[in-house]
């Protein structure tokens, strides 16, 4: 938690590994603000 | 990595500062992730995006399930 705290969070979520809302989740309450969010898809 | 979120990526550590950023992976294999962490780091090995050639040198962690169900990083 300590190490996430005050940075800005840039997620790359991946559909068949942890997709980003869920990331996003998790993270909340982090301390880290998160800046950026996506899932890809390589199908 | 998508070019779009290359991009993005590019956008958010000039914005925000490399050293105030921190990406976090959600890659399902060692391979993905190693792809992703390195073109974050010391740019695309594709020289296909936008960060061709760019060392953001963002620190990268990855995040992927424990043994429980939390989020391990």
């Amino acid at each position: 938690m300590g190490k996430l705290a005050g940075k800005k969070l840039l997620l790359l979520g991946e559909r068949d590994g942890v997709p980003s809302p869920a990331m996003e989740a998790c993270l909340k309450d982090s301390g880290g603000e998160i800046a950026f969010s996506a899932t890809e898809c390589f199908v | 990595m998508d070019l779009q979120n290359q991009q993005r990526i590019k956008d958010a550590a000039e914005k925000f500062g490399a050293e105030n950023c921190v990406v976090i992976l959600g890659s399902s294999d060692p391979e993905g992730a190693e792809i992703y962490a390195e073109t974050v780091t010391n740019g695309d090995p594709t020289f296909a995006g936008p960060l061709a050639g760019v060392s953001l040198g963002l620190p990268v962690y990855h995040g992927g399930p424990s043994e429980g169900s939390d989020l391990h990083i």
